[in-house]
């Protein structure tokens, strides 16, 4: 069986990397959020972390919906998304959610960068100062709003796959909990990326505060995993033929031994152990422990996608 | 010298006449196959007799006797002869065996699944035929394919 | 500082409490759309393994009909064996086509409604018109029988003939066409029907009702194959 086409195979990789940069928003507005409400409160805009990941979340969500709509056989019939809704279908609720998603998001973004943008503009459009008293106003619900919407991204991304009753490895129920929380961690590793890029300090507090969440949320991620193939190989049948052909030899075996676990996860989590002990960051080590973080996730989305498609129920 | 230089050039236009001729055998040729001088049946057999098909090659170097048995008391009296056809003395499954002597079940079965069903049931000649120059069966269309299955098959 | 706080637990109520309700309302959604499907029409087909010789001119008929381009295909025969020793083989024979599912998985995953149930006759359709192509439908159906039509560029399968054979008021183009009359379709709902009558009267079997698809093409099953573990 060829790795990356086979019989069974409805879904392309260009549905992983939509999957990964919904999951690597969600997870970067995330840590924003709590960065700016946990460390650095109102001047959180001038911190290069905060700013990388407030660029990477609509950034991501604009790539992959792109990438979605080039993936449809009709593209140009995309807006019948938009029009047409199917409140059981998990891609329309899906697309809803992006939508509404996308509106919070940017008022966000407005309330966090209130003060550059009212400099900036000096007054010279009422309309737009008032605009952003008003969102200002409501930056808790809007806050409350966005983290619960972001949630709901990263979960509707391993939902999509598991309402599909045809192959019982994605039809599982820990997997919109494993891509939630492993679009969680890639959005860690893409808003630390990011903030070096911009210049950010390795051994600033957002730094630390980042890695400090990252390692519980790498053990949940490998608990998770385990549970995921766990609960597969015991429910027996074709989710048990599913589990050992996902993890077996060959292409995708060594993706998920090699790629996912060592690179992905045990990697990641011996650096930031080690990180923490030693206690100073050096850029190497940051930017190395997140690019090897955010390949994992890259991977395990495709190694979730096509291995999930070989097996049917 | 010069008459093995004759030779040299005549045979090897020949030769290259030999080559450039169809690779199918014409009907010309098939005029002198060894098969088709079998005076034993071809005194009676001459117009229904002849053999054209793949099977005729003198390569095969096949007498009549090969498939359709010996003449024995044939045409007054008892012979073991078998005649390839649905109104033959002989049973479908007789028929079938004389063509699975040279051809392997499961060959035929690769080539095409209904051999494997058909075996004992229908004679080869039901589908194939062999004395004309191609077997009709082999070209068929899909189409025709089909119309060959329905004309046994279809319920009434 | 806590004014916020409560703020955003308000918010997170507010918006559990909306989850919950559109859950109920889909609920509630679902259960009318049942009652919508009590119409006096629900076909169904019946595929006798007994009687299937193979033959495909069903396939042909079938793309002939709905005007089913090359290399694609709404309707297969699966043929699995031989079975037995040289000379008593046989074959089976499975129909791979749309089941027609009364809990019907591809028009539950469709992001536009193009897959729908038409609530007259029970038969699942596409509007090709509404199907934008994101393949939801084809990865969401278990038995893998949909495909993407190359020409309209809309997933497509077995209708039942319903825009072409049907509309004329003549049954399916695959069952005029068996030779063997393996294939019985008609209306569940007429207790008079051929296919009711069939049904009733001789076991038979549907494919991967586990997964709560209630499959509407019926089975009735061949001799058996090899024992398989």
């Amino acid at each position: 069986m060829n790795p990356f086409h086979f019989d069974s195979l409805v879904w392309h990789w260009p549905i992983a990397i939509y999957l990964f940069l919904a999951g690597i928003s969600a997870g970067a507005i995330c840590f924003a959020v709590l960065l700016k409400h946990f460390k650095l409160g109102k001047n959180a805009y001038k911190s290069s972390f905060v700013q990388a990941a407030c660029l990477l979340a609509p950034l991501a969500v604009f790539a992959g919906l792109g990438i979605l709509v080039l993936d449809l056989t009709k593209p140009f019939d995309f807006w019948k998304i938009l029009v047409f809704y199917n409140p059981t279908s998990i891609m329309s609720v899906g697309v809803a959610v992006l939508m509404i998603y996308q509106v919070a998001l940017f008022s966000w973004l407005a309330c966090l960068f209130k003060e550059p943008i009212s400099n900036w503009c000096d007054h010279r459009w009422p309309l737009i100062d008032r605009i952003l008293n008003i969102l200002d106003k409501h930056e808790p619900s809007i806050t409350g709003l966005l983290v619960m919407l972001a949630l709901s991204l990263g979960a509707y991304t391993g939902f999509l796959l598991s309402a599909l009753t045809t192959f019982p490895m994605l039809n599982n129920p820990v997997l919109p909990m494993l891509f939630l929380v492993s679009g969680i961690s890639s959005g860690a590793a893409g808003t630390l990326l990011g903030g070096l890029l911009l210049k950010g300090n390795p051994d600033s507090k957002e730094v630390h505060f980042i890695h400090h969440i990252e390692i519980p949320i790498i053990l949940l991620e490998l608990v998770l995993l385990f549970t995921f193939f766990i609960g597969l190989i015991i429910s027996g049948g074709q989710s048990q033929v599913a589990a050992f052909t996902a993890l077996g030899e060959g292409f995708w075996g060594w993706i998920f031994w090699a790629g996912i676990i060592v690179i992905g996860l045990t990697l990641p989590l011996a650096f930031n152990l080690f990180m923490t002990a030693s206690s100073k960051r050096k850029l190497s080590y940051v930017a190395i422990t997140a690019s090897c973080s955010l390949l994992g996730v890259l991977l395990l989305r495709n190694f979730i996608l096509y291995t999930g498609q070989m097996t049917v129920a | 010298m010069s008459r093995l230089k004759n030779i040299l050039t005549i045979s090897i236009l020949t030769l290259t006449t030999f080559i450039l001729s169809p690779s199918s055998t014409s009907y010309a040729n098939t005029l002198n196959l060894t098969i088709n001088t079998n005076k034993q049946c071809m005194m009676c057999h001459k117009k229904n007799g002849k053999m054209f098909g793949a099977h005729s090659s003198n390569s095969l170097e096949l007498r009549c006797q090969n498939c359709h048995r010996e003449k024995e008391g044939h045409p007054r009296k008892r012979s073991s002869l078998i005649k390839f056809s649905d109104d033959s003395l002989s049973t479908a499954e007789e028929q079938t065996a004389v063509c699975t002597t040279c051809h392997n079940s499961d060959d035929l079965t690769e080539v095409d699944w209904t051999h494997a069903v058909h075996s004992n049931k229908v004679n080869c000649a039901k589908c194939h035929q062999l004395h004309t120059e191609t077997d009709p069966v082999i070209a068929i269309s899909t189409d025709d394919r089909r119309q060959l299955c329905v004309n046994c098959h279809e319920s009434r | 500082m806590e004014n916020k706080r409560r703020l955003f637990l308000k918010c997170a109520c507010a918006t559990a409490v909306g989850a919950v309700g559109s859950t109920k309302l889909i609920a509630a959604q679902s259960d009318t759309r049942a009652d919508d499907t009590e119409a006096e029409v629900n076909y169904a087909l019946i595929h006798d393994e007994t009687k299937c010789i193979g033959c495909e001119v069903c396939v042909d008929a079938c793309r002939e009909t709905n005007n089913v381009p090359e290399g694609v295909s709404r309707l297969e025969i699966v043929k699995t064996g031989p079975f037995g020793e040289y000379p008593d083989q046989y074959f089976s024979f499975s129909r791979k086509s749309c089941q027609q599912c009364d809990g019907t998985p591809c028009v539950n995953v469709c992001p536009t409604g193009a897959a729908y149930k038409d609530p007259k006759t029970g038969i699942v359709s596409v509007d090709s018109w509404k199907c934008v192509g994101c393949m939801y439908c084809i990865a969401a159906c278990p038995y893998q029988i949909r495909f993407i039509n190359p020409v309209t560029k809309a997933a497509d399968k077995c209708d039942f003939c319903k825009e072409t054979r049907l509309k004329e008021g003549k049954s399916p183009a695959c069952v005029a066409a068996c030779p063997t009359k393996a294939l019985v379709f008609g209306n569940l709902k007429d207790p008079d029907s051929e296919i009711v009558k069939v049904l009733k009267t001789t076991p038979n079997y549907r494919s991967k009702t586990d997964l709560g698809t209630r499959p509407k093409l019926f089975r009735i099953a061949a001799k058996d194959g090899e024992i398989k573990l």
